[in-house]
């Protein structure tokens, strides 16, 4: 327990700047843009006819969807999503990284405590900063879904379609945790988790220009897509079950490796 | 007497490159065992073995009778460790990283941590990043004996700790030692093995070379010799029974010597002599004398 609340402890002030970043870009996008954005589909449509095709699939503008409320929420999720996987990564990075980086391994793996107890309490750390992000991301989804005159039959298509960032997070937390364990020295940890976040953009990018189902199944930002929710009911579980797959295995490798590695003198 | 750490055969290796081999002790309960050998010996590599920071690749580590590996967790609750370079959490005070230590053998340890804090002289609310080395090594020693350990493991604890602290550190160790705690005292400093431990093991190239008690290894140990005749004075001649290396340079002649002393006494008092010097040896020489074995 006093791993954990340590860990939350000291990732406390940029968890929050990273969860508010958040909040605040789908309540201003979903709720202020939106509205704007519909009102002007003529004007917005006109524009659109002048941009190249590739240029608009790179940003994630599909424009048959983007003027519905799902297509309009997919559209944001793509940047959301990015916050999202940088935050996620760099939840994970700090947890794992922390006394590698301060060149203090010494002094908690002499402590008595396993490494299995340790790697479990940073990695419930991660989860609960995640969960607890996502709970209010759910909240404010409802509020501006409910706000926005939409169908209320479809509320829980939102807030199913809302939970995609969360997974998605999952992913991207593994991933972190993976790089944490395995590299020999982390030096910064935002700009790991940034590089991390925009390499998950290009890859989806690259999807969204190509189609290519196999560039999407190593496209950890595409695996949960709002739309699909809005749309069919469900996310796609060929993509859900690769990142579940995705996320085991790089959890899997980081605690073998965080409970048996040597730790090296300084 | 029980052994409250026994190794046998303990060996790691980094696939060709050597870590320890075949190492086998045996430190009793109450002693203050000593740990020396130059850097990169193996007496980090056989610490960190037997705190489990690193696997070994055979043979046997037990603290307290149990499985170094296997009974970690229970081991470590009474283990206080203070590794030779001291780091801590980026933007901690001492006082913060004594609780959050404490708070992993669930018992308080308020009162230990203010006492300690006051002998050596440390300032509980600074950041430990601001603290010199010699603070930060103060940090090291609370936050390896706040807990009362039955296990002291101490990886060369001096560096950075000025004469006056070093004293006091020894005087602490001493005071642990007497409350009942096991020492084990790794160090490349001869002398502050001999000030302290009561019997040491030699470790040379990953390989115990020699356990002696002190008084015994000081016995064993070769003297190193030099002295200055007046001028004039033929120093061809000179020889006795255990000295080595002799090198005659005009007046002067230096060599290592281990033997009797009042032969080397009387050879000396055959020469009109203007200066002699008998000293301790530096640790090489010491290891000169198992080298020639």
């Amino acid at each position: 327990m006093n791993i954990y609340s340590y860990e939350i402890k000291s990732q406390l002030r940029t968890y929050i700047i990273w969860s508010v970043s958040i909040l605040v870009v789908f309540l201003i996008f979903m709720s202020g843009l939106y509205h704007v954005f519909m009102d002007s589909r003529a004007d917005v449509e006109k524009a659109y006819s002048g941009f190249p095709p590739a240029f608009s699939a790179a940003f994630g503008i599909v424009i048959e969807q983007i003027f519905t409320y799902g297509g309009f929420f997919q559209f944001i999720y793509t940047y959301i999503a990015i916050i999202g996987a940088i935050m996620a990564a760099a939840v994970a990075i700090s947890a794992f990284s922390r006394e590698k980086r301060s060149k203090c391994v010494d002094f908690l793996l002499t402590k008595p405590v396993g490494r299995g107890a340790i790697f479990t309490a940073k990695l419930l750390a991660g989860l609960t900063m995640l969960a607890v992000t996502n709970i209010l991301f759910v909240a404010v989804s409802i509020l501006v879904h409910n706000g926005s005159g939409q169908d209320a039959a479809q509320l829980d298509r939102a807030v199913w379609a809302s939970c995609a960032l969360f997974f998605m997070q999952l992913v991207f937390l593994s991933i972190g945790a993976l790089y944490a364990t395995f590299a020999k020295k982390v030096r910064s940890v935002p700009g790991i988790a940034t590089a991390l976040g925009f390499a998950g953009f290009i890859l989806s990018a690259l999807y969204s220009l190509l189609r290519e189902d196999a560039i999407r199944f190593i496209s950890p930002l595409t695996y949960f897509q709002p739309y699909a929710v809005f749309s069919t009911g469900g996310f796609e579980t060929r993509y859900a079950v690769t990142a579940a797959a995705v996320a085991v295995a790089c959890i899997g490798l980081s605690y073998v490796k965080y409970c048996k590695y040597d730790v090296p003198a300084l | 007497m029980s052994a409250v750490i026994e190794t046998k055969n303990l060996t790691k290796s980094y696939g060709r490159t050597r870590g320890v081999a075949d190492v086998s002790l045996a430190v009793e309960e109450g002693e203050i065992f000593g740990f020396i050998g130059p850097n990169g010996a193996g007496k980090s590599t056989t610490i960190r073995t037997l705190l489990s920071l690193i696997h070994k690749t055979s043979g046997e580590a037990r603290i307290f009778g149990l499985d170094c590996e296997a009974d970690k967790v229970k081991i470590l609750k009474d283990v206080g460790y203070l590794p030779s370079e001291v780091f801590y959490y980026d933007n901690m005070r001492a006082v913060d990283l004594f609780k959050y230590s404490a708070s992993f053998y669930k018992k308080d340890c308020s009162k230990k941590i203010g006492e300690l804090a006051s002998l050596l002289q440390l300032d509980l609310h600074k950041k430990i990043e601001d603290m010199s080395l010699g603070n930060k090594k103060k940090v090291g020693i609370i936050q390896g004996l706040l807990h009362s350990p039955r296990l002291i493991i101490l990886d060369e604890p001096t560096s950075g700790l000025d004469p006056l602290m070093q004293k006091t550190f020894f005087d602490l160790i001493k005071k642990e030692n007497a409350r009942g705690a096991t020492v084990l005292f790794s160090s490349h400093i001869l002398s502050e093995v001999q000030r302290i431990c009561d019997r040491v093991a030699i470790i040379k190239d990953g390989r115990i070379v020699s356990v002696q008690k002190i008084n015994e290894l000081q016995q064993s140990a070769y003297k190193a010799v030099s002295f200055t005749a007046r001028a004039g004075a033929d120093l061809r001649g000179f020889a006795v029974p255990g000295a080595q290396n002799l090198e005659i340079s005009g007046q002067s002649a230096g060599f290592i010597f281990k033997g009797d002393v009042n032969a080397l006494l009387t050879e000396l008092g055959r020469y009109p002599l203007v200066n002699v010097d008998i000293t301790e040896p530096t640790l090489e020489e010491i290891f000169m004398h198992y080298y020639s074995e």
